[in-house]
């Protein structure tokens, strides 16, 4: 199977936008004609909701003790590092504490979006539509965002990791998408062939033309990945593709898994430290395939649908919550904090009286990224790529 | 309309495609093939297999009497082999049966009730699920296949209700677990009402309550599966209100009650009227058609056969020979029949895995997607040419692909498709694109 991937990359590498560079070689420091921006983002979709509290502990929150129950993480444990005297990174977030301790981390708790109902899939689509509603747009925010930066039909600023593109990523912008191939290359003659049988159907016509334009790019990892290993290849294709000086700059990847009913586990065993390891590796191995000039001009923004219960459930698990948190890591960013306007776990402080009580929009974070990074202005940002988030403060993030 | 676009349509809408004969060999009467199989489903019973829950069962119980990790890893080994086999055993089923529209609903409904082989548990479930769950009840009354289907063990693993119980009753004392609302929720979000179905947090919390104690057998010596038990002593007692409504305590009856008020919510009806029609017929089909279904399930108490009946009697439904893209798996099985092909359970496993499709193992509770953009998604599209590429290497006997494309599409062949065949370089070059062309990815 290597043996194959190599021929890919080997055909692919000489003919698409690999080869862009050297032509443009003069250019150099600037960016490069036709892509607009030197800024790169990787948004990492956790799915299922992530159980926040189980993975950066409010552990000196007075009540969080009692009402995590069996989920507690007990302090002398050893299963937790210490954050800032209040929170703490699960232990299976060691890697990431390391870029925390260097300022190359944020992490935002009791941050929600603006919905307020329990369904994974609304909660998804309002995230990724940008709007505050369910179904509000037919548009990705991202997507959005990408157009603002001057992305076209002709340029693809957007990415999407994955069999089919993400929600946040539809629209007019030009997204292209990568999943990694078990099976030998189709040559260009044939996909010419097929491309002109499309005319007269336009979605398969478009979405090859996407596909054909992707195939050169990612030479890492032909081979698709079981299980966990795929979202680590996933992480190491993104990184390869927005490292590139003329690639798109916007990459979604997906991670799901994190729908923790039953069996959640707390310190060393169970799902959810289970998940934690793969999230670390998968950043860790991002990072690792990001020459450092570019990481400076990195965000990796890793967000979920929602948080969970604070109380355990009957299972050993959650259910579905409102607050939850957010990650966010870069070669610039003004990290080294836990951001967060802490509601606490009292009974009475309890959203509902089950949930960790939002306190911060996660459109702040958002549009921290838009404004800062991207240098989108928050006319555009209000009007178009998050429409109704005019009231919503930007966090000194970037 | 033509007979050839009218057997186009039977054969792939409604089915898995005609095989190397092509549209012409099939002779029956539209609408009578329809509906003898919707009047006279057949149950294949050589898919009846207890082997996997039989498996399902040590594995629970080496699990639960806290076995080794490598004996665990055994009965896993076993398991897989056995959902391996069943996925293969479903593809020939597809692709031999004499009834494909019959295997079309299996399919339909069982994505609808989707649940998924990340729980280890379920790998060996799954044949039961289908053959005992969903299959005896896709032209029945709705209600009977949603009771089915919350009392499998598979479902009730899935979402997590085996191990809910109420938080005031003796079980949940001794065994310190309490309530789950996985269930409640998705039977209503996902299984009935639909999320705008008008019902609250406290309505899922309240149906969890019901569904508290509708678990599996704990000890039973005699039957070596995993069973459906009602326990009592986890049932959370009182009255519980859904949707305004007051229950009286009445132990397992309560969530049927419920189940069956919800089986003939006219949100419900909506609801699947819409999700089937977006299956078979179109991303965005006509209200009128909608409509139809709709109104044909609420008449008849809520009866699949009726709506479905609905569905077929509709002309919008005869409409436009190519608007759904197939889904992977049944553009792989619809491949297979074109060219006369009998996979071995390994060509149809590799197949599978090639297209990034893993059955029975949708990434949430909602199944796979029934929309054309998922499945000819611009990943997918490659990997479907490189796959047709594969297949078409494969093929050692002489094909005309203009001569089989004929056959296989007769009129909706379009002038750009037949030009391509008839130039195509070589006999596997023209089969690669034979199996890309629109009239192949779409129905």
């Amino acid at each position: 199977m290597c043996h194959e991937f190599t021929r890919r990359s080997f055909l692919l590498g000489s003919a698409g936008a690999v080869s862009l560079p050297t032509f443009l070689g003069g250019f150099s420091s600037v960016a490069f004609a036709n892509v607009p921006t030197n800024k790169r983002l990787t948004l990492v979709f956790l799915r299922g909701g992530m159980d926040s509290l189980g993975v950066v502990v409010p552990y000196a929150d007075p009540a969080y003790a009692s009402i995590r129950k069996n989920l507690a993480i007990k302090e002398r444990d050893g299963q937790m590092i210490d954050a800032d005297g209040f929170f703490a990174f699960h232990k299976n977030l060691a890697p990431l504490h390391d870029y925390y301790k260097k300022g190359q981390m944020a992490v935002i708790h009791a941050v929600a979006t603006p919905y307020r109902e329990r369904s994974h899939f609304d909660a998804q689509d309002l995230l990724e539509n940008g709007t505050t509603k369910p179904n509000g747009s037919n548009s990705g925010w991202l997507n959005r965002a990408i157009q603002a930066m001057g992305g076209s039909r002709s340029t693809a600023l957007g990415l999407s990791i994955g069999p089919s593109t993400q929600t946040i990523l539809r629209g007019e912008g030009k997204v292209t998408s990568w999943s990694p191939s078990y099976l030998r290359v189709v040559d260009e003659d044939l996909l010419g062939r097929i491309t002109r049988m499309y005319e007269k159907d336009a979605l398969l016509h478009q979405n090859l033309q996407i596909a054909q334009e992707n195939m050169g790019i990612a030479d890492t990892q032909g081979k698709a990945a079981r299980g966990d290993r795929a979202f680590i290849t996933a992480m190491e294709a993104a990184a390869k593709f927005l490292a590139q000086p003329s690639g798109p700059r916007v990459a979604v990847v997906d991670m799901s898994g994190w729908d923790t009913h039953a069996n959640q586990g707390s310190g060393a065993g169970g799902r959810l430290p289970g998940l934690l390891k793969v999230l670390s590796e998968g950043v860790t191995s991002y990072r690792q395939k990001t020459p450092d000039a570019v990481w400076n001009d990195t965000i990796i923004y890793i967000v979920t649908e929602f948080g969970r219960t604070v109380r355990p459930n009957g299972s050993g698990g959650t259910d579905h919550g409102t607050a939850g948190l957010s990650m966010v890591l870069g070669g610039r960013l003004k990290g080294g904090r836990v951001i967060s306007d802490w509601p606490g776990l009292a009974e009475n402080k309890l959203y509902e009286n089950r949930d960790l009580r939002p306190t911060t929009d996660l459109r702040a974070a958002s549009k921290a990224i838009l404004t800062n990074h991207f240098g989108i202005s928050n006319q555009i940002i209000d009007r178009n790529i998050l429409p109704g988030s005019s009231g919503v403060r930007t966090l000194d993030l970037v | 309309m033509s007979r050839e676009i009218e057997s186009f349509i039977v054969l792939n809408r409604f089915g898995y495609g005609p095989d190397s004969l092509g549209l012409s060999a099939f002779k029956a009467s539209s609408m009578k093939f329809l509906v003898s199989q919707l009047e006279h489903p057949e149950i294949p019973k050589h898919l009846a297999d207890k082997t996997g829950i039989e498996l399902s069962h040590r594995f629970l119980t080496a699990v639960r009497a806290n076995k080794a990790k490598d004996v665990q890893k055994i009965v896993r080994k076993d398991m897989i082999k056995d959902y391996t086999s069943f996925v293969s055993d479903i593809v020939l089923q597809r692709m031999q049966t004499k009834q494909p529209f019959v295997e079309r609903l299996v399919a339909f409904w069982s994505n609808h009730f989707t649940v998924s082989i990340d729980k280890p548990a379920i790998l060996g479930l799954l044949r039961d699920y289908e053959y005992v769950a969903i299959r005896p009840h896709i032209t029945g009354k709705f209600e009977d296949l949603l009771i089915a289907v919350v009392k499998h063990p598979a479902m009730l693993a899935y979402l997590d209700n085996w191990q809910s119980f109420g938080p005031n009753t003796w079980f949940a004392k001794f065994s310190r677990k309490g309530l789950n609302e996985n269930l409640a929720r998705e039977i209503m979000e996902l299984h009935t009402l639909g999320v705008d179905g008008g019902y609250t947090q406290q309505d899922v919390i309240e149906l969890a309550k019901m569904l508290t104690g509708w678990s599996i057998e704990m000890r039973n010596r005699k039957e070596p599966y995993p069973k459906f038990q009602f326990h009592d002593k986890g049932h959370e007692p009182g009255p519980k209100t859904l949707l305004g409504r007051t229950y009286k305590e009445d132990g397992m009856n309560e969530a049927i009650a419920a189940l069956k008020m919800l089986a003939t919510h006219p949100k419900t009806a909506r609801r699947l009227a819409t999700k089937m029609a977006v299956h078979f017929i179109s991303d965005q089909p006509p209200e009128r058609l909608v409509r139809k279904m709709e109104s044909a399930y609420l008449r008849s108490g809520g009866n699949l056969g009726a709506m479905t009946r609905a569905m077929l009697d509709a002309p919008e439904s005869w409409a436009e020979p190519l608007s759904k893209v197939k889904t992977t798996p049944d553009y792989i099985v619809s491949t297979f029949r074109a060219i006369n092909f009998t996979p071995k359970e390994i060509h149809t496993i590799t197949s599978l895995d090639s297209l990034d499709y893993k059955p029975y193992k949708a990434s949430s509770p909602q199944g796979f997607s029934d929309e054309n953009e998922y499945w000819a998604a611009p990943g997918a599209l490659i990997k479907r040419t490189e796959w047709a590429q594969e297949v078409a290497m494969r093929i050692m006997q002489k094909v005309d692909p203009f001569a089989l494309g004929k056959g296989l599409f007769g009129p909706v062949m379009s002038a750009e498709t037949a030009f391509a065949l008839k130039g195509a370089e070589s006999q596997k070059q023209g089969l690669t694109l034979l199996l890309m062309s629109p009239e192949f990815q779409r129905r």
